[in-house]
């Protein structure tokens, strides 16, 4: 026995959320582009080498009348992805409550883990909502999803981006669920929809390289809304 | 190494080394360490940890192991409460601010520190890193890795929130064992091993003479330089016996 059994074996996770639009709308272009930009980023973090820790993906898709967690977070080597497919309505508050959940389970997320990302790709709005579309962000920052997840201890500190892959887009329910002073990024066709991932996996990548992937700050404007006392 | 002082037996001991990070970049070890004897019957074990990104962490860091050595000397001259929290938070942190003229925020560091003052035990940490103590039957662990995915590391800077500022007193304190790290280190320690960590680290430093233990301690570093590129610093103090 020695001073390095007491270190901790398995390997710190970056987990990586991805929200997922499976609506109707999104069918024929926007799903298969969906579907190549997943694919390629998963194939891009299995080749990252010499990195302090391991990707974990999970894929929640939220479409026809349901959400389902098509991949709990699972290291990328082990992901065996199967396509999405396109119908139906878009539930995203209710995949915004699933993701909540996740992050704020321990045994899901370990304390040790890195920051997980967040990831919305929506092209409509959210059907689940109470009074229809076309509300102002204040009103969707009300919101029980939105709010629980922007209050929640874990949840609202995660690294959060949107994308917004058609101009029906309601960008104020994506600046809602962003709600750290960044903005959707919006993708106009197939190819958008690729860079964008491309951007998604190319900074999860440098964070996991860097020497504090805790460390957002350049992505992440967070503002800390708690009161407390200062000490002069 | 161990003493006899005023009939207590007295274990300290202490390792810092620079991290590759701040090798590289010729920064010099940022993290500072005191463990010992302040003054009779007050002993202070302290770590701290600068800010890599302030222009003066080195001195930042120096500086919060005098305000500790300072604050020890008040508790044992009475000048300070030691049931007082908030009397001990905003000692800490004027009189490490008093170390500078102003841009405070270019000296900012980390602090874990454990005082023992004639049988009262102050533990504080403001920002990462670890502290466990023994004190009695009763152990105590102190980190911010509980607290998920801190996104800011929370320092002694210009301005520092109460809530960022954890202090626990304990009165009655006869036996301590007590180990300060900084991040370097407890980031790859597994918490739940933290028990058997203490008394192995414990019986190492005790028993085990000193090229033994060195080599030792070189093979756990070499094994966490593989980990990561931080400065790494670790403090143990072990107070035995009636004063």
């Amino acid at each position: 026995m020695g001073l390095n059994d007491f270190s901790i074996t398995k390997e710190r996770a970056l987990p990586i959320f991805i929200l997922a639009d499976t609506s109707g709308s999104m069918e024929g272009e926007k799903i298969q582009a969906l579907n190549k930009a997943i694919q390629e980023m998963i194939v891009s973090l299995r080749n990252v080498n010499d990195i302090r820790g391991v990707f974990k993906v999970s894929i929640i898709t939220f479409g026809g009348d349901k959400v389902t967690v098509q991949q709990y977070p699972t290291d990328v080597n082990d992901i065996d992805f199967e396509e999405l497919e396109a119908a139906g309505q878009t539930p995203m508050g209710e995949a915004i409550s699933v993701v909540t959940e996740l992050i704020e389970d321990r045994e899901i997320i370990k304390s040790k883990d890195y920051l997980p990302t967040v990831v919305l790709i929506s092209d409509g709005y959210p059907t689940d909502y109470p009074d229809g579309a076309g509300h102002s962000v204040s009103d969707y920052l009300e919101w029980e999803p939105i709010k629980i997840m922007q209050e929640g201890e874990r949840s609202k500190k995660c690294m959060r981006v949107a994308l917004s892959v058609d101009s029906a887009t309601d960008l104020n329910m994506l600046s809602a669920f962003l709600n750290n002073g960044s903005k959707p990024m919006a993708a106009n066709d197939a190819a958008d929809i690729a860079k964008a991932f491309q951007w998604i996996t190319m900074s999860s990548i440098n964070r996991m390289t860097s020497t504090n992937p805790n460390d957002i700050q350049s992505f992440l404007k967070w503002k800390d809304e708690d009161e407390d006392e200062v000490i002069i | 190494m161990i003493d006899m002082e005023d009939e207590r037996k007295v274990i300290q001991f202490s390792y810092s080394e620079i991290g590759k990070r701040h090798e590289e970049l010729n920064l010099g070890n940022q993290d500072t360490v005191f463990v010992g004897k302040v003054c009779n019957d007050t002993y202070c074990l302290a770590v701290a940890d600068g800010v890599s990104s302030c222009k003066w962490a080195k001195k930042g860091s120096e500086a919060a192991i005098d305000t500790v050595k300072r604050l020890a000397l008040k508790l044992s001259e009475s000048e300070l409460r030691t049931d007082d929290s908030d009397e001990i938070r905003h000692f800490v942190v004027r009189d490490w601010k008093n170390h500078f003229d102003d841009s405070w925020n270019d000296y900012g560091t980390t602090l874990n520190f454990v005082v023992w003052c004639n049988g009262d035990v102050i533990i504080g940490q403001i920002g990462d890193g670890l502290i466990v103590s023994r004190l009695g039957d009763e152990q105590i662990l102190v980190t911010d890795m509980d607290e998920f995915y801190t996104v800011e590391t929370y320092a002694l800077v210009e301005v520092v929130l109460k809530s960022s500022f954890k202090v626990r007193m304990e009165k009655n304190v006869k036996n301590v064992i007590a180990i300060a790290m900084t991040d370097g280190i407890s980031k790859e320690l597994d918490l739940e091993a933290i028990d058997a960590f203490q008394r192995y680290l414990v019986t190492l430093v005790k028993e085990k003479d000193g090229k033994e233990r060195d080599i030792e301690i070189e093979l756990w570093m070499n094994h966490l330089r593989e980990k990561n590129d931080d400065d790494k610093t670790i403090g143990l103090l072990v107070l035995e016996g009636e004063a």
